[in-house]
């Protein structure tokens, strides 16, 4: 459900290839092959138990246009992810907030961004150690 | 080997008289953690008269009202007794409301104390609020097997009833459904008040946030030991996390979940009565309906894993709360201690590095984490807030 509604307002917009300077500082950035994603969390850092959300901005370092992302994190180490499942909505400037997300216990946590493309997918991922 | 005598010598009386075990910084981070308490007092954003003290008052009165039940004999507070730290004492509330066998209640009657804090409520989770949980011992046909007609036909039958509601919600003209989701609100705004206060711990906590050695090691050494298996090796505190000792989600620990009509599937089944439930955030009863709060029922999903997940409880004032686990099957503390320490790995599905283990525990480690366990009780007890009566106050 998520990555339905993220690809249809990225199809929308045409998958258009930005400029991929940092949207602030306190964004992180990642990268895979032929994108740049950068993400912060809301609040920071990432609360234990509590709900939070990510602001992202994803851009295509080429031609190659997006046709859907997903969103989610997981526990490495234990295998298992969020009890929650976020959603995500357009904001101004190119940016998304996905909100939902919940890390219920400390340790490693990694989110995930999956990028559909025409030709396959790509991941990124960014980790966070909760104490 | 005179040194070692010495030494030896040298720890058993620091231990007698006690001391302070020389705590490493990521375990007095995790101790950290667990405080301060109490926290600022629990507000539900869902519930118009959240921390409204008539509603409290109100709330209290009904918590107690036996007529709410159509036999007259069966009241929250008749298995949320404030005696018995807010349970029933009991394994399953069976002996309280007469049912028994294939028909009998099968989950433990949870304790009231610091339910303000948590997100979501019953064993499984089916609700997301205090007030759309107690609808159910309400309704359901093996406690008060009430409903909204009862309740809103004693409520204005009673002049004092009556005139409570009024102070509170207004008129009481309304149907009688909106009207009992008046009544559950009150009642939620009562449970809410339900803090436990500071224990042993707490004091422990804050007097190593301060740096305050000398009141430290007035904590007895037992339970600095089994502090340190809970936020360590125990892996305890993963789960049982932050002031309240819980992460307020859910856990399969092995406890059996076959019941006399087949299995109590916990959390998975919680949630699919979560999101039926028309008194859910998700519904017209919020009287916040925007708020963010209402996230968390909108983004819950359905896992397989969350099959044979229950509740992971708060512990403050555990000592009280026997018998333990999601079923009652539990009788003590060190019980509870022995069932991790001789963990079914089996039992547990789980893919990836293991939460849980089995702790093989020595005599003496169990008794301290039961040690530790017992110093999370506060010495306050219930005192009822004795609201004066309200229909033969004037109104101004």
């Amino acid at each position: 459900m998520m990555r339905r509604i993220l690809a249809a307002v990225l199809l929308a917009a045409g998958a258009p290839v930005l400029a991929c300077d940092s949207p602030g500082a306190d964004y992180a950035r990642l990268e895979s092959p032929r994108f740049v994603l950068w993400m912060a969390t809301r609040p920071a850092p990432v609360p234990i138990g509590s709900e939070f959300a990510i602001d992202a901005v994803l851009c295509a370092k080429g031609a190659t246009s997006a046709d859907a992302v997903g969103f989610d994190a997981w526990m490495p180490a234990h295998r298992h992810g969020m009890n929650s499942r976020p959603s995500v909505r357009a904001l101004d400037g190119g940016r998304w907030r996905a909100e939902g997300y919940l890390f219920h216990m400390p340790g490693r946590w990694q989110f995930t961004f999956e990028i559909d493309t025409a030709s396959g997918r790509e991941r990124l991922t960014h980790d966070v150690e909760l104490d | 080997m005179r040194l070692i005598a010495l030494l030896a010598a040298a720890l058993l009386a620091h231990d007698a008289a006690g001391g302070l075990l020389d705590f490493t910084a990521a375990e007095l981070r995790a101790i950290e953690r667990h405080g301060p308490w109490p926290p600022p007092a629990p507000r539900d954003p869902s519930n118009r008269v959240s921390g409204n003290a008539e509603a409290i008052a109100f709330g209290e009165l009904l918590f107690f009202d036996t007529r709410l039940s159509p036999n007259g004999a069966m009241s929250c507070g008749r298995c949320h007794q404030p005696g018995r730290a807010w349970t029933d004492g009991r394994r399953t509330p069976g002996g309280v409301i007469g049912a028994t066998g294939r028909d009998a209640l099968t989950r433990n009657t949870p304790t009231l104390w610091n339910a303000g804090f948590g997100r979501w409520f019953g064993w499984g989770g089916g609700s997301d609020t205090i007030w759309s949980f107690s609808l159910r011992p309400i309704r359901h046909p093996l406690e008060m097997g009430s409903s909204a007609a009862h309740v809103a036909r004693t409520l204005r039958a009673d002049p004092e009833l009556a005139c409570r509601y009024r102070r509170v919600f207004g008129e009481a003209g309304k149907p009688d459904e909106a009207l009992l989701v008046d009544v559950v609100k009150a009642i939620a705004a009562f449970v809410e008040t339900l803090v436990s206060a500071r224990s042993p711990f707490d004091e422990f906590r804050d007097a190593l946030a301060r740096g305050d050695r000398d009141a430290a090691a007035r904590y007895p050494l037992a339970a600095q030991r089994g502090l340190r298996r809970f936020v360590g090796e125990g892996n305890c505190s993963v789960c049982h996390f932050g002031p309240a000792f819980s992460n307020g989600e859910f856990g399969d620990i092995g406890v059996p979940f076959f019941v006399p009509s087949g299995v109590d599937s916990g959390r998975y089944a919680g949630i699919q009565r979560l999101r039926a439930d028309p008194h859910n955030l998700l519904g017209r009863f919020n009287d916040r309906p925007g708020d963010a709060g209402a996230a968390r029922t909108r983004h819950v999903q359905l896992q397989p894993r969350n099959f044979g997940e229950f509740k992971v409880p708060g512990l403050r004032n555990v000592a009280k709360t026997a018998p333990y686990m999601h079923d009652g099957s539990l009788a003590t503390l060190s019980d509870v201690v022995k069932h991790y320490s001789e963990l079914d790995e089996n039992r547990l599905h789980t893919e990836g590095e293991r939460i849980l283990r089995p702790l093989r525990l020595s005599p003496q480690a169990s008794a301290d984490l039961v040690a530790f366990l017992e110093s999370l009780s506060d010495t306050g007890r219930y005192v009822s807030g004795a609201p004066s009566r309200c229909a033969s106050r004037r109104v101004q």
